[in-house]
């Protein structure tokens, strides 16, 4: 059932860890070549860099495919029965490619897993249009199909939209009745709780090991939805857009045991990440810190926006400064010493400061600065 | 795979010794979580904020008491940020610094910005510059230019080039780049690629005298794409000069090939296959008929994808 070698994985993970103690000098060299060639065989997965334009060129080859297709248009219902026809042609393409060229991961296999979905959606049209008013009828037969596709490839992005289909066909079916419109957050929390609980569990098998990516993609989504069902207003706003209330919206039952789970989340989150040592619960937190704080002055306005954005980023600067300083050694099993320079971290360094520098030129009036712009947006005048 | 099972398969296998799975097992379990990225970004998310509050922030309530204060401060700190920056850096160096110092880096970008923020108010609020605002675009450029050599910041570097790129009348900035230049105009154009080939050209000058050779990398990033972008402008918008911006689309894909040649860099790689690709792409189609072009597009797109993915996924084969 599974598409990808797992042994493939596997090897590469453990190249992984050998090429850490190896840095580190706790084998040898020469152990850690045994090593490396007990597990010979590597899947394909590219940087970064090369994955973007694999997964762009594989996207225009499966778009120009489509005009060979063309001939059988005129048959009758053919715009029904040709996609999915294709659907199948990339879908044992996709197949013969992993199995072929060790492909993981390596865009092009993530675009053909999109374009198989994609390209079986026409297959439901003909229920889209009896069940117009109930669009989770359409995707709770689009489940199978997903669910299968999350099993069998473990796709990140193909298994965060397996977790939100569910979760839009609980919520679906829970607005029908009044009180299921009621509870609806309460519902939502619980499943997106649940699944975050149970992945947790099951991250901590070996044998979830081929999902891995998918399974901490899943997780960081269901704990984010458990943090926005909570958020006070989150529930408010969408209290007032789901019962068609007008603006601005009115005031929500149990609203202080929504603003409890709004500033308690995240500092449950940050204790989480604290003491298990997890960095996605560190970053998730100062995440939805911000959007706590962010969340209250909207209702209580005790400070104005530029105020709190400078604010914001004072306390954020200092903090940084401050950790960075302090966890020069090791405290508490937290650690930041300066790391090898990646060329993406290189990349992102320089488009991240002329992104500031736009920040800069986007605030001022009409300032005449040549025509063009220091980062972009604005550059009005001329020069 | 869970470390522990790693150092279990690899002990029954006998690749590890019994002792050194014990080592492992405990260096695994202390190891400290690296929070090296994560504070990185908070650093500069928090500098994003800050400077972003203070753009607007200068200039609300201006003429009163409270906002010259607050000029008064931002000035304050600007000139603490580049004070400190300059006690405590190490002394200039002709190549990259052995030993990083992401606070301050991240202090010296701040004086940046806030400098940038503070002159385009002076400029506002009592035209120093008058209407020769060439200069006032030049003076930053300038100062961030000597900053980034003297302390050895891609990021203010990056700052610079695009601040040299406004002063000809164009946005360097890679995220704005295809946005905010009008590449239809022919003065637009040829600005660019004067501006690319420039500090293209000054960037292997400084490499090849052994200063910061490793700093071409942002040269290349900034005006080499806003070449290869201008070029590509005029491919598509000048008709009787197509052959000479193909040329000059060719001369630049065939640097950023080398460059990613000897530099092992992907991203010019990728970025030199795009602009090879779509500008081949657009004179073909461009000098054929349009009945041709259908039947022709149809094959075209295909095998010539697939020739891409073909490349990228050999071309560490073909490198070697």
């Amino acid at each position: 059932m599974k598409a990808y070698n797992e042994q493939l994985l596997k090897n590469e993970s453990i190249h992984r860890q050998v090429k850490d103690w190896s840095a580190k000098k706790l084998i040898s060299e020469e152990n850690a070549q045994t090593i490396r060639a007990a597990y010979p065989e590597l899947p394909y997965r590219p940087h970064w860099f090369v994955w973007v334009g694999l997964f762009f060129f594989t996207w225009i080859c499966i778009s120009a495919g489509l005009l060979f297709l063309a001939p059988f248009i005129s048959i009758p219902s053919a715009e029904r029965f040709l996609p999915p026809i294709y659907g199948v042609v990339l879908y044992f393409t996709l197949n013969h490619l992993i199995k072929t060229r060790k492909l993981h991961f390596s865009g092009i296999d993530n675009v053909l897993q999109y374009a198989c979905i994609g390209f079986f959606a026409p297959l439901l049209f003909d229920f889209i249009v009896p069940n117009f008013d109930q669009p989770w009828a359409i995707a709770l037969l689009f489940l199978p199909l997903l669910l299968f596709f999350t099993y069998r490839y473990g796709e990140p992005l193909i298994a965060l939209g397996t977790l939100l289909t569910i979760l839009f066909i609980v919520a679906s079916l829970a607005v029908e009745s009044p009180l299921g419109k009621a509870l609806l957050p309460f519902i939502l929390m619980a499943i997106a709780l649940l699944v975050a609980w149970a992945l947790a569990k099951f991250r901590a098998q070996p044998k979830s090991f081929y999902w891995e990516t998918a399974l901490w993609v899943v997780q960081i989504a269901a704990l984010s939805i458990v943090y926005l069902t909570g958020n006070y207003a989150v529930v408010r706003e969408g209290n007032a857009l789901l019962n068609d209330l007008p603006d601005p919206s009115p005031e929500i039952p149990y609203a202080g045991l929504f603003w409890l789970f709004t500033f308690l989340i995240p500092l449950v989150y940050l204790g989480i990440g604290i003491r298990k040592k997890q960095l996605m619960y560190l970053i998730i937190s100062i995440f939805f810190a911000v959007g706590s704080i962010l969340t209250w002055v909207q209702y209580h306005p005790v400070i104005s926006g530029p105020w709190l954005s400078v604010l914001l980023g004072g306390v954020g600067m200092g903090l940084a400064f401050f950790l960075i300083k302090y966890l020069k050694t090791e405290r508490n099993g937290f650690i930041s010493t300066p790391e090898p320079i990646s060329e993406t971290a290189l990349f992102v360094g320089n488009i991240v400061a002329t992104q500031l520098s736009s920040t800069v030129s986007d605030t001022q009036p009409d300032l005449r600065f040549g025509e063009g712009d220091f980062g972009g947006g604005g550059g009005e005048g001329s020069y | 795979m869970k470390t522990r099972t790693v150092i279990q398969e690899l002990l029954e296998k006998n690749l590890l010794s019994e002792p050194q799975a014990e080592q492992l097992q405990a260096y695994e379990s202390q190891k400290p979580v690296s929070l090296y990225y994560l504070l990185h970004i908070l650093l500069y998310a928090s500098v994003s904020a800050f400077i972003a509050g203070i753009g607007v922030l200068i200039y609300q309530n201006i003429d009163s008491i409270g906002h010259s204060v607050l000029i008064g401060a931002l000035c304050l700190l600007m000139l603490a940020c580049f004070g400190y920056v300059f006690q405590k850096s190490a002394p200039f160096q002709w190549q990259a610094f052995t030993d990083r110092q992401p606070i301050l880096e991240g202090i010296l970008l701040l004086g940046c910005l806030l400098f940038l923020a503070i002159e385009g108010y002076v400029q506002y609020q009592y035209q120093l510059f008058g209407e020769r605002y060439g200069v006032a675009v030049l003076i930053p450029a300038l100062l961030f230019f000597f900053l980034s050599y003297r302390f050895d910041h891609q990021g203010v570097l990056s700052l610079s080039l695009t601040a040299f790129a406004s002063w000809a009348g164009l946005t360097a900035a890679p995220s704005q780049l295809l946005v905010s230049n009008d590449f239809s105009d022919p003065v637009i154009i040829h600005a660019g690629l004067a501006v690319g080939v420039f500090f293209v050209a000054l960037g292997v000058f400084l490499a090849r005298k052994g200063i910061k050779p490793h700093f071409m990398y942002t040269y290349l990033l900034i005006a080499g794409t806003l070449f290869l972008a201008s070029a590509s402008g005029g491919l598509f918008t000048i008709d009787s000069w197509q052959l000479l911006y193909a040329a000059l689309i060719a001369g630049g894909c065939w640097y950023f090939y080398t460059y990613a040649r000897t530099h092992g860099s992907l991203l010019f790689l990728l970025l030199s296959v795009v602009f090879g690709y779509t500008a081949f792409t657009y004179l073909l189609f461009h000098n054929i008929s349009m009945d041709a072009g259908f039947f022709l597009g149809s094959f075209y797109f295909l095998a010539s994808a697939a020739g891409v993915v073909w490349f990228f996924l050999n071309f560490k084969k073909l490198l070697k």
